[in-house]
């Protein structure tokens, strides 16, 4: 199993893990077979959106911002009912693809990903754009060290 | 809603659906069925060729959707400022 370290540390050393919790940096891209759509159509090829995904073990599912799909033209495949203080709401459904170039983990399918309003800045500038749920957590182990700051994922 | 032509053709289909198809996946636009597929992929792929990037409802037929789960976001965590 390869291990990947990630201090979670201020510039002055200070702990910025219980503040933001566990961040891993991920890159967010249209699906491969959307990409070979738009190769044969001649069309422009999608950008890509970084920033970071916050680990959220409680999540059964994985969400990516809207704005994120707004920004890349993505449409939805879907709409599906999310659990909300005011009882079920709907959200849209999207396929898309997530990379996570700090674990060496690339293009990982994303068939059915909700689009939620999470997009959050923390105080150390960084630009969380999806939570990382369960459905990606079940391939890795992750140990959160929180006396160091640090956060292990084993894959 | 979104989808709401789609998602009401999806459960007037749904119970011959389940008969034969349980699993795969269906592609629909307005009420037109474009077909059903045995993997997520390939209902995309079918749905993009068809109607390019116009929108369709790409859904695994199943007798319940899935309801999501986000405490997060269902609490209010991820934007409370302490």
């Amino acid at each position: 199993m390869a291990e990947y370290n990630f201090p979670h540390l201020g510039l002055d050393g200070s702990d910025l893990l219980e503040e933001t919790g566990p961040l891993v940096s991920v890159e967010i891209t249209v699906p491969l077979k959307l990409k070979r759509f738009l190769e044969e159509q001649g069309l422009a090829p999608y950008s890509t959106r970084s920033g970071f995904a916050l680990i959220d073990t409680g999540a059964g599912g994985s969400a990516i911002d809207d704005s994120v799909f707004a920004e890349m033209e993505i449409p939805s495949v879907d709409s599906a009912f999310t659990r909300t203080p005011h009882g079920l709401a709907p959200s849209l459904v999207y396929n898309a693809s997530a990379s996570f170039p700090s674990l060496g983990l690339f293009e990982i399918p994303l068939h059915r990903v909700l689009g939620c309003d999470i997009r959050n800045l923390t105080d150390a500038g960084q630009d969380i754009i999806m939570l990382l749920g369960r459905d990606i957590l079940r391939d890795l182990v992750m140990v959160y060290d929180g006396p160091r700051s640090n956060v292990t994922i084993r894959r | 809603m979104a989808f709401e032509v789609e998602i009401e053709r999806y459960n007037e289909l749904l119970p011959e659906l389940l008969q034969d198809n349980n699993g795969k996946f269906v592609v629909i636009k307005g009420r037109e069925l474009l077909g059903v597929f045995d993997s997520n992929d390939d209902a995309y792929e079918a749905g993009l060729n068809q109607y390019g990037l116009t929108g369709f409802l790409l859904r695994p037929v199943r007798e319940k959707q899935q309801v999501m789960s986000l405490p997060a976001l269902q609490l209010g965590i991820l934007h409370g400022r302490i």
